[in-house]
């Protein structure tokens, strides 16, 4: 209950940031989708941990270009031959992905995996049974 | 159509004052004048990437929205861009836009009215073979158009003619393996992936003829530039970029500069001995010879424009091999070399070779344009060229004189200035990696070896004049590997390199230059050129580096591209931001424009590997059936079961 009423706080201050300076409605829809993937699929609860963890990582690294930038040299790499040379060399990038791999940790951290409850529904087969008995 | 009407009065006037007599593609030349379709890689014949178009202009281009999009099912780079034919040229009942795909090589035609696929080809390619000897990715450069026919060029080296209304096979021919002639000449070794030798061009439908190339220069392949017969795929010429006369197609009368060139002009500039000292700043003859020119490269995979006035065609040739300097003393003619070469026989009228004895793979392949305009003064049919090199040139495309030869990026370094009567780079000891040694590391070269700029072509506005050049701003280091330190000696179809190289920013080796970021890091920078006076006009600064081919509208619009997957429209006189749009992936084709029952379209391909995440694939779209309604042919399930976090072709207009 605790951790639950942090991370709201935690989201109501990072919105004021979120709206100052935020990353693209694009961005931001892309990161939800994709961690909802990542996470098992698209439903409630996932988008709950996905959305905390959008906006921990907005507040870690608040300028979009800085994210970006971070996610161009993570992406591209790995490509083979000397357009991925561009990328594999650059060091900037380099320290831009630092800073996002240790944004992620802090957002998995704040940012637990929602756990899902689900009623069970009553199992057709069974009330079709009692019927007969 | 009225607010698309045909517009062509000044293409007209420019390029082609003379009528020609009637010729297999006169079709072509007419359709490239219509800006309502896409019909030659490079717009027109000469390399322009401009249209007429201006429904999308610079007071509305930031409304422009996604439209519709594409995906090829395939991976990796996509360069190039679509064609877009009409009934007149395809046979079928609509306008139809043709598109391509990395390796394999997969074709589309796609009915513009109703967006779904009319046909797909989708080549049987030995991927085992071709795709490890393909150096620098899977790419596939795209289509040509001429005699109701589609070109495409396939990675394997076979070249293929479709019938442009069913996709049927007319004809196809190996490049790689079908040589005619003296069999002695490739060393009897044949060509083709099994000995590194792959394609990534184009093909370029010039008169009756399909034009060619080839890639594998670090596999030490002894490329060409090849011409087949349209109407039955036979070869009607192939001309080496290195070697005897007779296999460069050299006559008594090829110039370079304006003297001739001579016998063996090739063979004399591949030394046999050490005594010959680099770098080459002048000419600088062999004492002894050697046949390192039989494993020269040369390669030839860019863009190519023709003058059917001059009946020439104008090409580039790419870096000698192996890129290990040391072990090829001498000139290395004609690698790194501008060809203007007879579009009938091959013959080459004049050539230029802009970086003697490469020592950093500044390949001469870039697009040459060929624009009439004043230079110094004076009226000339000229031809720009802005090479891997850092230097933009303006020659006389009639004669091959050198007219202009200017830094475009003022990072670069490891020349001077062009000796304007030699023609030689005065380069610079410090950055040559001859000079320095086999097993040394040169240090803050400038440009990279992918130079200031690659093969994304830039374009040109009759409008403003200008030339808009999408550039890189990054040096490097730069090690030849001796044999001793385990270079590979040359062995068919293995990599044939031997040297190690590191970029950065050039800002990190020119922190004063100009075209810096404010925090020096920016790794491209999309500029507009002044070929006469061979200065930059205006310079926008890009982080990752513009890899797109640039498309420049009567709108006063120019697009581009960047390597971080922005696309964006700038005002064509001011450089001003318009519009920018983020693309799924890094965009390394090249802008198109066409017209669609009165809308102006804008194409571009996405898609450089490094996929973005789950969101590229589209619920409900995977799951339908076979014989979902979008005119599914053979193997297209496939395409469906694949369209996640692939090449996309993206096509942009107004709302």
């Amino acid at each position: 209950m605790f951790k639950k009423a942090g991370v709201c706080l935690a989201l109501t201050l990072f919105s004021v940031q979120g709206f100052a300076d935020g990353y693209p409605t694009e961005e931001t829809i892309r990161f939800v989708l994709d961690c909802m993937v990542d996470l098992g699929g698209q439903n409630d609860h996932n988008m709950y941990t996905c959305v905390c963890r959008h906006d921990v990582i907005e507040k870690e690294i608040p300028v979009y270009d800085d994210y970006n930038g971070a996610r161009i040299y993570e992406r591209f790499k790995v490509m083979p031959g000397e357009k991925g040379g561009f990328f594999r060399d650059n060091e900037v990038g380099a320290e831009l992905h630092e800073r996002l791999l240790a944004a992620r940790e802090v957002a998995n951290a704040q940012c637990p995996m929602v756990k899902h409850l689900e009623a069970k529904k009553p199992d057709p087969s069974s009330e079709v049974k009692t019927l007969v008995d | 159509m009225s607010k698309l009407s045909f517009k062509s009065a000044l293409i007209a006037a420019v390029a082609l004052t003379v009528p020609m007599s009637a010729s297999a593609n006169d079709e072509v030349r007419a359709l490239t004048q219509n800006p309502n379709y896409w019909a030659f890689p490079g717009g027109n014949y000469s390399n322009w990437r401009y249209s007429e178009l201006k429904q999308i202009n610079t007071g509305n281009a930031s409304k422009v929205v996604a439209a519709w999009t594409f995906s090829t099912g395939r991976l990796q780079g996509h360069e190039g861009g679509p064609l877009v034919l009409p009934t007149s040229a395809t046979g079928l009942p609509h306008d139809t836009l043709y598109i391509h795909s990395s390796f394999p090589n997969d074709v589309f035609a796609i009915n513009l009215d109703t967006l779904e696929i009319v046909w797909a080809f989708e080549p049987q390619q030995d991927e085992a073979e071709t795709v490890p000897v393909m150096c620098c990715d899977i790419v596939n450069r795209g289509l040509g158009y001429s005699m109701g026919q589609i070109y495409l060029q396939q990675a394997d080296t076979k070249l293929v003619a479709l019938k442009a209304d069913t996709g049927e096979v007319v004809w196809d021919v190996f490049n790689g393996s079908e040589v005619t002639g003296d069999v002695n000449s490739i060393e009897g070794r044949g060509v083709g992936p099994a000995s590194g030798m792959t394609n990534t061009n184009a093909p370029h439908p010039i008169k009756d003829k399909v034009i060619t190339g080839c890639s594998g220069a670090e596999f030490g392949v002894r490329c060409w530039l090849a011409a087949y017969n349209a109407k039955d795929g036979s070869l009607a010429w192939r001309a080496f970029s290195m070697g005897p006369d007779e296999d460069i197609l050299f006559d008594a009368n090829t110039t370079s500069l304006g003297k001739k060139v001579g016998k063996d002009s090739s063979l004399k500039t591949w030394c046999g001995n050490s005594d010959w000292k680099a770098p080459a700043t002048g000419p600088n003859s062999c004492k002894t010879l050697s046949d390192a020119w039989k494993t020269g490269g040369g390669s030839t995979w860019g863009w190519w424009p023709a003058d059917f006035n001059e009946n020439l065609l104008y090409y580039g040739s790419g870096n000698p091999s192996t890129w290990n300097p040391v072990v090829r003393p001498g000139d290395n003619k004609w690698s790194m070399t501008i060809f203007a070469r007879d579009i009938d026989t091959g013959i080459a009228r004049w050539v230029y070779q802009m970086t003697p004895h490469d020592e950093w793979d500044y390949d001469g392949i870039n697009e040459m344009i060929l624009v009439d305009m004043n230079v110094k003064g004076k009226q000339r049919k000229a031809l720009v060229h802005f090479d891997r090199n850092g230097f933009a040139y303006t020659m006389d495309r009639v004669n091959g004189e050198l007219l202009v030869a200017e830094k475009y990026d003022p990072a670069v370094n490891w020349a001077t200035h062009i000796d304007m009567k030699t023609g030689y780079p005065q380069t610079v000891n410090k950055y040559s990696t001859h000079y320095n040694g086999e097993d040394v590391v040169s240090k803050d070269i400038c440009p990279a070896a992918l130079g200031t700029k690659d093969q994304q072509p830039a374009a040109y506005s009759p409008r403003t004049g200008l030339f808009y050049v999408p550039t890189n701003h990054v040096c490097m280091t730069y090690e030849p590997v001796s044999y001793a330190a385990g270079g590979n000696q040359y062995t068919a179809g293995q990599a044939y390199v031997n040297a190690n190289l590191t970029m950065y920013p050039a800002g990190a080796v020119c922190p004063d230059c100009p075209n810096n970021n404010a925090t020096k890091d920016n790794m491209g920078n999309m500029i507009a050129w002044d070929a006469d006076k061979g200065k930059i006009v205006w310079s926008i600064p890009e982080q990752w580096s513009v890899w797109s081919g640039v498309l420049a509208t009567a709108g006063d619009v120019v697009y581009y591209g960047t390597l971080d997957a922005y696309a964006k429209a700038v005002d064509a006189k001011s450089g001003k931001l318009l519009w920018k749009f983020k693309a799924p992936s890094g965009i390394i084709g090249n802008f198109n424009t066409w017209a669609h029952k009165g809308k102006q379209y804008v194409g571009i391909l996405s898609g450089i590997g490094g996929w973005a995440g789950a969101v590229v694939a589209i619920p409900g779209l995977a799951a339908a059936p076979d014989t979902a309604a979008l005119g599914a042919v053979g193997g297209y399930r496939k395409l469906l079961n694949q369209a996640r976090n692939s090449g996309v072709l993206m096509v942009f207009a107004l709302p």
